[in-house]
Formats: structure tokens, C-alpha cells, sequence
């Protein structure tokens, strides 16, 4: 008999495995993806979600029984991805 | 790109030397010579690598010369570079705090928030311990040395995000019509992934080619002539705000050297394509587990040749493909192989590993088979990349027929934000021939909001979008 | 019934149901989803003024046990805040507040020179820096734990929650208000209604026809990529008012004032913000060039003309009381306002550390300002 082990991960940033994943939806009766991302920190790292947070609203939708239509991702907020603080001194500010 | 032999740079990895072409990046370079570890995850100290080889997982993060967070796959090698790992001490392949990985308990939400850290003074301590080990790079020294510039503003027509296929097919059609336009493109050659698949692909011979690959080369070759459009390569556009009508972007051209510069456009075309979809397996996360463009990355642009066994993760399409590429290329593979996503068997239900993957676990009708693999290549599709245009407002809806998260969008690529078009993958990801089409129809609608509602442009739209519903 | 599921809403809540009031909670997104989840998630003190500092430090009191009265961990830690003074005037005026501070029971701080700043603080830029204040009782705690333990606790008490429940105005007859029309339906209150709606109150007031001077000023943040710790205490600049700190995973979190502060509902981020921030804090910490900028995001202060809150009931309408207009610190002073809400909302008795935060004090043109002197 094989014996399994190991982590299935869902935020890689935060690890955050699936399991922990699931067991907190089922414990605390989320239904709302962002409740699930204050708690655990899934999307919160340096990617922001581009591994996690789809994968996350489906698995929630499936573990609920919902639609994945009615699964609210999290917000999206600029940068689209890293970038070093010092480049923004060089900004254009102009006259708005 | 590496040039052929020899190699002529040397760097130093966690006070290791390591030998590197010119051309290579820090990630690819740790890859040829044998080095998959090079970070460990926040929270358990997990091993990690490269993963995406194109900057969005964050996967490969180092220290380069006293910078903290350098992506090692975007970063192109220099003589007596000082890299080293992150969030390990003494180093990647052995980290004290490794530990942590087998106590999750320890640190799981349940013990931080409901647990013994509730009591203030056990918290107290804890918090110590846990604000001398958290973050990832290191703090850096006053005195780190770096180079940032200003390349001012650009005034254009059109700014398309994405120099991948939609985007160059977006470009292609706009320049027939003498609208200035500029390409963002976040690598450092135009083609996206459709440049890195030379596989034939039945869809696109209406077209007239037989690859991606092609098709893409085609497209590049015909923008390369026009004067009326800019590209941008190892560019981030890092933050579209379309009523303010700006778009931030960072020209990277070094680990510490980079440049900002404001594109002012009458429409943005978002083209940023769309990124895998994560393994479903234990212990997926891994050095040696890689995304499926990635992958192409490593072994097409960077000439690292697999020494073991690949591994292929993916139904449909995409790990087919790949199946056909490796045998083209004579490398050793196993699969295309399903994960835990379903109970369809063959299936990877783990990996195993040290310093690096040992094997992997598939799971028949009758029983677990161990398969050595040096890399394990997800394949098992995409899914649309939603930052930009999410973060620029566009509200974000669940496509049925597609079973895809996409922007929201009408048949036009128009979304509801007047100045904002979205095309390609990002537009749901249906196939190279529907990104190509999709990014022709971004084009003609960006020409209607310029130039207005000319007739020639309006028919030759809804033919485009007449051959979508075909394909 | 309490308009309003953020921190303020809750803590009320918790406060009523602790003494046995029976408690309706009604909130147009999920719990927190206004400032509460959106703030820098520190509480301080020191203010520059009696009334603001009385029940600040209150606050700050009952925030230090916190995690064992709710029985949910807030992350509390004493970070401290370093408020960097740049002119002689500003050491002056740091250095009799402190006395003034003391005098009202706050544990001393630190005047510190350009020396012991060098040494403690390592990483900072002292160009232009003549001395430094710590006010080392200050603190940092998670934000999002403290809502979700306030949450917890409330519903463990019986307080009923309805979110997504937005309410749209609130129900009169004669002087007094008996409920609230929603999206959903009406909801009908039995003793009296709350508005802890952040900007939003104003809204719901003027329903009545009472007119609340609250503006929602939009703020907005940024973060970068966790980085080992150095910046422990809220580190804030006299000179651009811009302030940054490391939070418990290593990120650095920095804000400023700038021109697009403006009165705006929505919570838009802005292409300005980034670059004005960074200007400012680098300034302060110059290491932090090659960081990496991670998440902007945008939420309110909701601001009164004095910059103080709107505590207590509406002379006008008789059940009718408000908690709101925190201009900035709502979130440090919840769990003080919660105590002292509750006991005016259930008992009737008006404590006089929320007394001077009436409503009245603008028709009467009396608004709190900045003093020295005590008494």
C-alpha cells in the first residue's frame, strides 16, 4: 500500500493548502471569496492571485454547491505586477 | 538568447560558482546547471523555483547583488553577479527553518487567530520570533546601488497591452489605416506563446500558415515594416487608469536599472493573454514543476535540454501539443497524464522529491506506478489574465459556455469602460485561430472609436466577427 | 439597530448584547467592507486635543486586551509611532504635548535627538531632521481579526446580521424613527437606530432632514513585497505628513496626502497616488527604491469640520444616535466607542468622555481645535 503525503498547494505565496482551504469554508459557512482571502491571505502575496484565486472560486462554488457565476472574485488593483518603488520617482506627474 | 559555446559568464549562487552562456537569465543558467531550489516559501519554508519563467507566478524570486525580490527568470546574467537565495538560511538546498513544513499546525489561521497565540503572552513572544523570520528578500543597505530614469510621455492613437498574437493581429489590422499605435510587450521578443509552438495547428491553415509560430513571424515581419507603430519591449504596463486616460509602464533593463514612462492613448487594448492553470496533486509546488509556456521557454529559447524525464500534466489541447513538440525534439517524456482534477485514470496524484523532483506518483485502474521525472510540465490549459483589466474597472463575470472567468466584454471586444478593449486570451481563451480573429476585431473597433463609423471598417468587423461563429 | 457593519457597527453591537440589549445589525456589503478593511490598521493616542486624547487613550486600553475579551487574536504589538520633526517649532510644540499627554495619564514618550535616531533607526534618512517623538504605547493590530472577532462575538451573543441589506432611507414618525427601508424590505427598530455608517450616515440622516457635516475624503495606500523587517514603528514625516511601517509579513505600507484626497464615492485607485507616495517615503527610507510596490488600493476617511467624531443622539429625533465622522481614526477608537455607546443607547447614561462629541457642537459653532492646556 502506497502511503500519501504531502501538500496540495493553493496560494503559493501564502501557502495556503487546499485543505485549509476547504476546511475554513466549511467552518465558517463562507460563501463570499473575500472573506475566505481576509482570513487566509490567499491572493494577498507577491502574485496577487494569478495561481489562486480562479482555482479558489471554483473550488468554492463546488464545495458550496453554488454557480461559479455567482462566486465574486476578489479586487484587482494596479500594479499588474511588481515593479521597483524607485522607477515611480520618475513618473510623470504633470498637470491634471 | 544563450549563444553556442562557450559559456562565458560566471556567477555566484549562495557563494556557489556557476557557469552561464550570454544571454542566459539567472533562472535559466540554475536550471542548465542543475540547481532547481532557489527559494523557500514564506510561510513553510517549502522548496520553490521557477515555475512560469515570465515574471507573474513570483515563484523564482532572489537576491541579486543586494536587491531584494528579482525575478531570476526575467534577469539576464552579468559577470560576478552575487545572487542568492531568499527566506533561507544558511541556504536554499539547506534551510534551518525547513522545519516549519512538517509543524503546519503551527502556523495554520486556526493556531494564529483561535489557538494558544491568543493568549497576550504567548502572542507577545511569538510575535517576536515571528517579525525576526518573516518577509521574503532581505532589507536592503542605504547604499544599494540602482538606476532609475524617466522616458517622459507618449502620445498615441492606440496602446495594445500584450505583443502576443491578439495583440500583433490588433496592431496588424490598425496599421493599415495610418493610426499611431504602441505595442507593450512584457518579454523580450514579440509572438507570445504563439512563438514558441511550432506544431501545426488545422485551425489556422484558412489562414495560410501552419503554426502559431508562423502565423506569429508573419504577423511580426508585417508590423516590423510600419512606421506608425512602436513596440516596447521588457515592459510591464503596470497600472491602466482609462478615465484618467494614463497607463503607468516600467521598461525593465536590469535587476536595478529601469525607466517609467506615461502612455497617453485614445484607446487601450488589452492583449495581456492568460496564464495555467495550477497542478492539483501533492506536493505541487515543487522545484522542477513548471508551467507549460515556461517550459517552452527553457527549452526552446534557452537550449536547456532535459537530462531525465519529462512528466506531461494535462488534458486536451495543450498537453497534446506539447506531447507532439518533445517528440520533435526527440526528449524524453511520459504522458500527457491527468491530475486530481478528476477521477479519470492515469492520473498524478503526487511528487516526490529532495533536492529536486525523484518521481512522481501516477495512479492506474490497478494500482500506483512511480515514474521518474526530472520535470513535471503543467499543461492543463489557460485561464484568462484578469489584472489589467480588472484593476482598470472592467468588471470581471463568469463565462458558462466557456467555464472561464473573463472581462466583461461584447462580440465588438468592446467592455464597459468606453476606452477599454479586451481581445485575445484575455478575452476568454478559445485557441490561437479565435485569438487571432478576436484581436482583428479589438483592431477594426479601436479604428471605429478614432477614426468613426466608416463603412468599410464597419463591414469588414462584422465579417470577423461572423467568421468567429465559425471556428 | 445599528446602520453600518464595520468595526464601529460592531463593537456597538457587542458592547449592547454583552449587557443583554437585543441587536439588529443591517450592512450593504460584507462586514467590514467599508474602512474597516481597508485602513493602515494602527491605533495611537497622542492627539492635540483633550477630548480626542481622553478617549483615544481609553481606546488604546481596552485594545491592549482585546484578544482575550473577544477571544479571537488581534495581532496586537506595540510598534510604537515615530513622528519625525523637522522644525524647531515643530520640537516645541512635540515637546510640550508630550507634557500635556502625560498630564492626562499617558505613559511618557520620547523626545529623541537626531543622534538616538541615527542609532535606533538605521535606516532612515535624518536629512533635515532635527529630533524625533516616539509614543511607544502605540500600536499596530490586523485589522480584518479584530471585524472578524467583533463578528464572532456578536453572533455568539444572539446579534442578528443581515449583509447585503442596504439601507436606503430611514423610516419617521412624528419625532421619532421606527426603522429603516432597505433593498430588500423594511426593517423596523424597537428602541432606537444607530447610523455607524461611515460617509454614508450623512446620506441616511438627511432623510430625516438632519444634516451631518461629514465628507467622504477618499484615501488611498500602497504596499510592496514583504521584505525582512527593520521599520517597526509608524514612521511618519512632520514635513510631507507621509507615513510608513512593515506589517507582520514584512510589507511596507505607505501612504501620503495628495491633491486627489477629494470628496468621492467610489474607491478608485489613482495613477498619481504611487508616484506622490513614493516620492515621500523614500525620501524617509531610501533603501526602499529597490522594493518592489505591490497593491494600491483606495477606501474613505469620513471627515468632519473639526476632525473629531459625531457621537450621541440627534436632539431633533428622539432615538435617533449617531457614531460616525471619525475623520481617520475610527478603527483605534472603536472598541472605546462601542463601551460608551452602549451604555447612552441601553442604560440612557451619557458618558463625559463621549459627551463633548455631540452633534450640537457645529450649530453651536463650539468645535473641538487643537490645545494645550487642560481644563
Amino acid at each position: 500500500m502506497v502511503k500519501f503525503s504531502g501538500k496540495n498547494i493553493l496560494c503559493f505565496c501564502e501557502d495556503v493548502t487546499v485543505e485549509e482551504f476547504l476546511e475554513a469554508v466549511e467552518k465558517y459557512g463562507i460563501k463570499d471569496l473575500q472573506l475566505l482571502k481576509r482570513l487566509l491571505g490567499i491572493g494577498t502575496g507577491p502574485c496577487q492571485g494569478k495561481q489562486c484565486i480562479v482555482r479558489a472560486a471554483l473550488l468554492l462554488a463546488l464545495k458550496k454547491g453554488i454557480k461559479p457565476s455567482n462566486v465574486r472574485l476578489t479586487t484587482f488593483r494596479p500594479p499588474s505586477r511588481p515593479i521597483p518603488l524607485g522607477v515611480l520617482i520618475h513618473g510623470e506627474l504633470g498637470e491634471e | 538568447m544563450p549563444r553556442p559555446s562557450p559559456p562565458t559568464i560566471k556567477f555566484y549562487f549562495d557563494d556557489k560558482e556557476v557557469v552561464a552562456y550570454k544571454g542566459d537569465t539567472i533562472a535559466s543558467a540554475l536550471l542548465r546547471a542543475g540547481i532547481y531550489t532557489i527559494s523557500r516559501s514564506l510561510k513553510f519554508h517549502r522548496r520553490r523555483g521557477v515555475r512560469c519563467f515570465r515574471g507573474y507566478c513570483r515563484s523564482c524570486l532572489v537576491e541579486v547583488n543586494g536587491v531584494p525580490n528579482v525575478p531570476a527568470c526575467l534577469t539576464l546574467v552579468e559577470d560576478n553577479m552575487v545572487v542568492k537565495s531568499q527566506n533561507a538560511y544558511p541556504n536554499a538546498s539547506y534551510d534551518v527553518l525547513s522545519i516549519l513544513d512538517k509543524l503546519p499546525h503551527l502556523t495554520s489561521y486556526n493556531t494564529i487567530y483561535e489557538g494558544a497565540f491568543k493568549n497576550p503572552l504567548l502572542w507577545s513572544l511569538a510575535s517576536k520570533v515571528i517579525e525576526k523570520i518573516t518577509g521574503l528578500g532581505r532589507f536592503p543597505q542605504t547604499n544599494v546601488k540602482y538606476e532609475y530614469s524617466s522616458e517622459g510621455v507618449i502620445e498615441t492613437d492606440v496602446a495594445i497591452i500584450g505583443g502576443g498574437l491578439s495583440g500583433l493581429a490588433a496592431a496588424n489590422m490598425i496599421s493599415q489605416y495610418n493610426v499611431k499605435t504602441v505595442i507593450v510587450e512584457s518579454l523580450e521578443l514579440l509572438g507570445g506563446r504563439a512563438r514558441l509552438d511550432p506544431i501545426e495547428d488545422a485551425n489556422l491553415k484558412r489562414l495560410n500558415v501552419e503554426s502559431p509560430k508562423q502565423l506569429a513571424e508573419k504577423l511580426i515581419e508585417s508590423i516590423s515594416k510600419n512606421e506608425h507603430i512602436v513596440v516596447i519591449n521588457n515592459s510591464d504596463a503596470y497600472g491602466l487608469y482609462p478615465e484618467e486616460r494614463k497607463l503607468g509602464v516600467y521598461i525593465r533593463r536590469s535587476y536595478n536599472k529601469g525607466s517609467h514612462v506615461l502612455i497617453r492613448a485614445k484607446v487601450y487594448i488589452v492583449a495581456s493573454g492568460a496564464y495555467e492553470i495550477p497542478g492539483n496533486f501533492r506536493n505541487n509546488d515543487v522545484p522542477g514543476i513548471i508551467y507549460d509556456y515556461g517550459f517552452r521557454r527553457l527549452i526552446l529559447d534557452y537550449n536547456v535540454k532535459p537530462k531525465g524525464k519529462v512528466l506531461i500534466v494535462g488534458n486536451g489541447g495543450y498537453g497534446e501539443r506539447l506531447k507532439r513538440l518533445l517528440e520533435s525534439l526527440n526528449v524524453s517524456f511520459e504522458g500527457p497524464v491527468l491530475d486530481t482534477d478528476t477521477n479519470i485514470k492515469p492520473r498524478l496524484v503526487e511528487v516526490r522529491y529532495k533536492e529536486k523532483i525523484r518521481c512522481a506518483l501516477l495512479e492506474f485502474e490497478n494500482g500506483i506506478r512511480k515514474v521518474d521525472a526530472e520535470y513535471v510540465v503543467i499543461s492543463k490549459g489557460y485561464t484568462p489574465a484578469l489584472e489589467i483589466a480588472g484593476h482598470a474597472g472592467v468588471p470581471i463575470v463568469y463565462d458558462e459556455k466557456l467555464g472561464q472567468y473573463v472581462p466583461s466584454h461584447n462580440m465588438y471586444m468592446e467592455t464597459p469602460i468606453d476606452n477599454v478593449l479586451v481581445t485575445g486570451d484575455t478575452a476568454g481563451c478559445e485557441g490561437y485561430y479565435k485569438a487571432y480573429v478576436k484581436g482583428e476585431i479589438a483592431g477594426l473597433t479601436a479604428l471605429v472609436k478614432i477614426l468613426g463609423e466608416r463603412k468599410d471598417v464597419l463591414s469588414l468587423r462584422e465579417e470577423k466577427v461572423k467568421s468567429l461563429g465559425g471556428g | 439597530m445599528i446602520v453600518g457593519g464595520g468595526v464601529t457597527g460592531l463593537s456597538i453591537a457587542y458592547n449592547l448584547a454583552k449587557i443583554g440589549a437585543s441587536v439588529t445589525i443591517i450592512e450593504r456589503g460584507y462586514i467590514g467592507s467599508g474602512s474597516s478593511t481597508r485602513n493602515a490598521a494602527n491605533a495611537r493616542a497622542h492627539f492635540f486635543n483633550k477630548e480626542a486624547t481622553i478617549i483615544a487613550w481609553e481606546s488604546l486600553k481596552l485594545m491592549y486586551k482585546l484578544s482575550k475579551e473577544l477571544n479571537y487574536n488581534t495581532l496586537f504589538i506595540k510598534r510604537g509611532y515615530l513622528w519625525l520633526l523637522y522644525t524647531e517649532e515643530q520640537y516645541k510644540r512635540f515637546k510640550q504635548f508630550r507634557e500635556f499627554w502625560s498630564k492626562l495619564g499617558i505613559p511618557d514618550g520620547k523626545m529623541l535627538s537626531v543622534e538616538d535616531l541615527k542609532e535606533r533607526y538605521p535606516f532612515l534618512n535624518l536629512k533635515g531632521v532635527i529630533g524625533g517623538f516616539l509614543g511607544h504605547v502605540n500600536g499596530r493590530y490586523h485589522h480584518d481579526a479584530i471585524v472578524r472577532g467583533y463578528w464572532r462575538a456578536c453572533k455568539n451573543l444572539g446579534v442578528k446580521i443581515y449583509e447585503y441589506t442596504e439601507a436606503k432611507k430611514l423610516i419617521r414618525e412624528g419625532s421619532k424613527v421606527v426603522g429603516v427601508e432597505t433593498n430588500v424590505g423594511k426593517v423596523y427598530a424597537r428602541k432606537c437606530v444607530v447610523l455607524a455608517a461611515g460617509p454614508w450616515t450623512r446620506l441616511l440622516a438627511k432623510s430625516v432632514g438632519i444634516d451631518l457635516p461629514i465628507e467622504p475624503v477618499r484615501k488611498e495606500l500602497l504596499v510592496t513585497e514583504p521584505v525582512k523587517i527593520k521599520i517597526k514603528p509608524l514612521v511618519i514625516s512632520m514635513k510631507t505628513n507621509a507615513y510608513v511601517q512593515q506589517t507582520l509579513r514584512g510589507e511596507v505600507l505607505g501612504s501620503v496626502e495628495t491633491p486627489m484626497d477629494i470628496p468621492i464615492w467610489e474607491f478608485k485607485s489613482t495613477y498619481q497616488f504611487p508616484l506622490r507616495t513614493v516620492r515621500a517615503i523614500i525620501e524617509l527610507v531610501p533603501a526602499l527604491a529597490v522594493v518592489n510596490f505591490m497593491r494600491q488600493w483606495a477606501g474613505h476617511y469620513d471627515v468632519t469640520p473639526d476632525n473629531n467624531p459625531i457621537l450621541g443622539f440627534i436632539d431633533e429625533i428622539e432615538n435617533l444616535a449617531v457614531a460616525a465622522g471619525f475623520s481617520g481614526h475610527g478603527f483605534m477608537l472603536a472598541p472605546a466607542v462601542g463601551k460608551y455607546m452602549a451604555l447612552l443607547l441601553d442604560k440612557g447614561h451619557l458618558d463625559p468622555i463621549i459627551k463633548p462629541f455631540n452633534y450640537r457642537r457645529f450649530k453651536e459653532g463650539k468645535l473641538i481645535t487643537e490645545q494645550l492646556v487642560i481644563g
